[in-house]
């Protein structure tokens, strides 16, 4: 070989031993197929050790007003809950693209309300998040029925609700699309694009600081389903006055009225972070505390927070008066409806005139806006467990390095309620200086009987 | 596999036209310097293939002959980028050098096998991590004179990227590129 072509191969050798000597040491087509988070989705208020379902029935809403006897005796409780998520983002941020549905039977074996379904994901960069943002396509619960009217408080059975779940019709009552806040969000002006679910803004208590060298880290999401679900009437009309029965998350939070079909703002979450293996497991006795809720808060949160401020962030009562809707093409109907319009435009003008039109800001704007911050600043604790006969509890998967105050609901939990509200009961202490330290992590804390 | 057919469709039509071609292969253009470029299917396979999803790639090349005749050397540089389902992205520069070796058969089509290693600029999401790693290459590659400069041909290339001698590391990158590819004759007479 020439020395000239020798040199010109020279080059390509001097490319190929630079690329060798400057490699990096990172595995990372292992990187690319490992995944070091856990999203675990549940439907529980408690963190672990849920209470036992309700005895069905559950409670009916007062929105129940116009089909109060159903012919059929009306429809029992539901059988199963169906969910399709769209997608969950962490701070906004894409890591779970993967739409999935999944239907739990209401028991308590279902794993959706005791360890939760894992929910596929890609894993997030390191960092800081401080917010969960789940995009809700639907939520179905089973067991609806439909009913028209044929006469002054008589009504006909027609058929058991069906709807679109996983592309298939399946029996049930998507609730999702009722998802809005009655008069607060609908008489917005951007009220087209309120949406309470796409996404559900889910705040990580503590946030989660993720980072890869922690290995695997579980993300938590508790929705609250179990025990607390209620019946609502919704109604339609398409040639008769129809309604739906249907069961939905109760309107504990913010309270649906009479005739009102939006629902939105009651689906209640809270998510937590912990790295499994710097976690322990923390006990306690409390004699009074038999059959309650136990809930462990960060020390340097206040119990306050996680109540109501009043009996209820009681509703503004000024409610504008509704519009009727014409029910059939009969006479009867018309004439009925143009009384009703008559009577509308009555009560519209008397409203106007003594609250909208002095101060709409201070009678109806402001009281609104203030009903609006009360509810959305109420949070759930993120570690709740509910005790048993001898008033024993457990929380598992406590994070360690950290120090807590655990306190117990002392009002008797009833069907679709929650701990919160004033008049409902109190958070009493049971120790507000529980320290979990690093080396208690694998082991079992026990907090003194107070 | 859209990808696939309209490589297999392109490779037919070549097959059904070379002797259309083969007239004008008056003068031996492999031996002269060639450069060129080419895009198509870059499809990630094995354990790549769990993760990432088939794109489109391309890249560019070079090529210049030894003294012995059938053997030529070559360098390869290409970009490309694997989306997924999900938020996974995987995106390769991949950069080496080759021997091409044409294989002696008297046909119009000139047929090229081809051994090559470097290095491969390797970035990854959602971790955000980037690096070079060491990569081996097989190819095989089937061209055509079009004229006096121009060449078309089809290449299918196997990259290995090397990762398992990496502490902690179990898997290796596995990736074909398929591409129709279009080079020139340079200098010549």
């Amino acid at each position: 070989m020439s020395p000239v072509r020798f040199e010109r191969f020279k080059i390509l050798f001097t490319l190929c031993a630079a690329g060798l000597l400057s490699c990096g040491n990172q595995p990372l087509f292992d990187e690319l197929a490992t995944n070091r988070l856990k999203v675990v989705i549940k439907g529980t208020y408690e963190s672990n050790g849920p209470r036992l379902w309700d005895a069905a029935p559950f409670p009916g809403d007062d929105s129940i007003n116009d089909c109060t006897s159903p012919p059929d005796g009306g429809a029992g409780s539901p059988d199963e809950f169906m969910m399709d998520i769209a997608e969950i983002r962490l701070n906004g941020e894409k890591f779970a693209n993967y739409r999935r549905t999944f239907r739990a039977p209401l028991d308590d074996s279902s794993a959706f309300f005791n360890d939760g379904f894992v929910y596929e994901n890609d894993d997030v960069p390191d960092g800081f998040y401080t917010h969960v943002n789940m995009y809700i396509r639907k939520m179905i619960f089973d067991n609806a029925r439909t009913y028209h009217k044929t006469g002054p408080g008589a009504w006909e059975y027609d058929e058991d609700s069906e709807t679109i779940f996983r592309e298939k019709v399946v029996k049930g009552f998507d609730f999702n699309q009722l998802q809005v806040n009655s008069y607060f969000d609908s008489l917005r002006v951007e009220s087209g694009r309120i949406n309470r679910i796409f996404p559900l803004v889910v705040p990580i208590e503590g946030g989660l600081a993720y980072s890869r060298q922690n290995g695997e880290t579980v993300l938590e999401i508790r929705l609250v389903i179990k025990n607390f679900i209620k019946k609502y009437e919704y109604d339609y009309y398409s040639d008769y006055h129809y309604v739906v029965h249907y069961f939905g998350l109760s309107d504990w939070l913010r309270d649906v009225k009479a005739d009102e079909s939006d629902i939105g703002g009651n689906v209640i979450a809270v998510a937590r972070a912990y790295v499994p293996g710097k976690t322990a497991t923390v006990r306690g006795t409390v004699g009074a505390a038999i059959n309650k809720y136990v809930v462990m808060i960060p020390a340097e949160k206040d119990i306050n927070d996680y109540k109501l401020s009043g009996p209820a962030p009681i509703r503004p009562l000024v409610d504008p008066p509704k519009p009727p809707s014409l029910a059939g093409y009969s006479i009867e109907a018309y004439l009925d409806y143009f009384l009703a319009y008559e009577k509308y435009k009555e009560d519209y003008n008397i409203e106007f005139a003594t609250r909208l039109i002095d101060d709409y800001e201070g009678n109806y704007a402001g009281p609104w806006e203030a009903y609006n911050d009360a509810c959305n600043a109420f949070r759930i604790p993120s570690l709740v467990t509910y005790s048993d006969d001898s008033g024993n509890f457990s929380f598992t998967n406590v994070p360690v390095g950290r120090s807590y105050k655990a306190y117990y609901w002392t009002g008797v939990p009833g069907s679709s309620d929650l701990p919160g509200k004033v008049g409902g009961g109190n958070f009493t202490s049971i120790d507000e200086t529980v320290e979990i330290l690093e080396r208690d992590a694998g082991s079992t804390v026990t907090i003194p009987t107070p | 596999m859209k990808y696939f057919e309209t490589a297999a469709l392109i490779a037919l039509i070549l097959t059904a036209t070379a002797d259309a071609f083969a007239q004008r292969r008056a003068t031996d253009y492999f031996l002269r310097p060639q450069a060129g470029l080419w895009f198509g299917p870059v499809t990630p396979v094995y354990t790549t293939r769990d993760d990432v999803d088939t794109r489109l790639g391309g890249g560019i090349y070079f090529r210049y002959n030894t003294p012995y005749h059938p053997l030529k050397l070559g360098i390869d540089a290409s970009y490309q980028r694997f989306k997924s389902e999900g938020v996974n992205e995987l995106t390769l520069w991949p950069v080496y050098g080759s021997m091409i070796y044409r294989l002696p058969i008297k046909f119009p089509l000139a047929f090229l096998v081809k051994a090559g290693a470097g290095g491969a600029n390797v970035k990854i999401k959602p971790d955000n991590e980037k690096q070079w790693d060491p990569m081996g290459m097989l190819g095989f590659e089937t061209s055509f004179p079009a004229g006096r400069y121009i060449n078309i041909g089809l290449r299918i290339d196997y990259l290995f990227i090397y990762e398992s001698y990496l502490p902690g590391a179990t898997r290796n990158g596995h990736i074909i590129n398929t591409g129709i590819t279009l080079y020139f004759n340079l200098g010549g007479r």
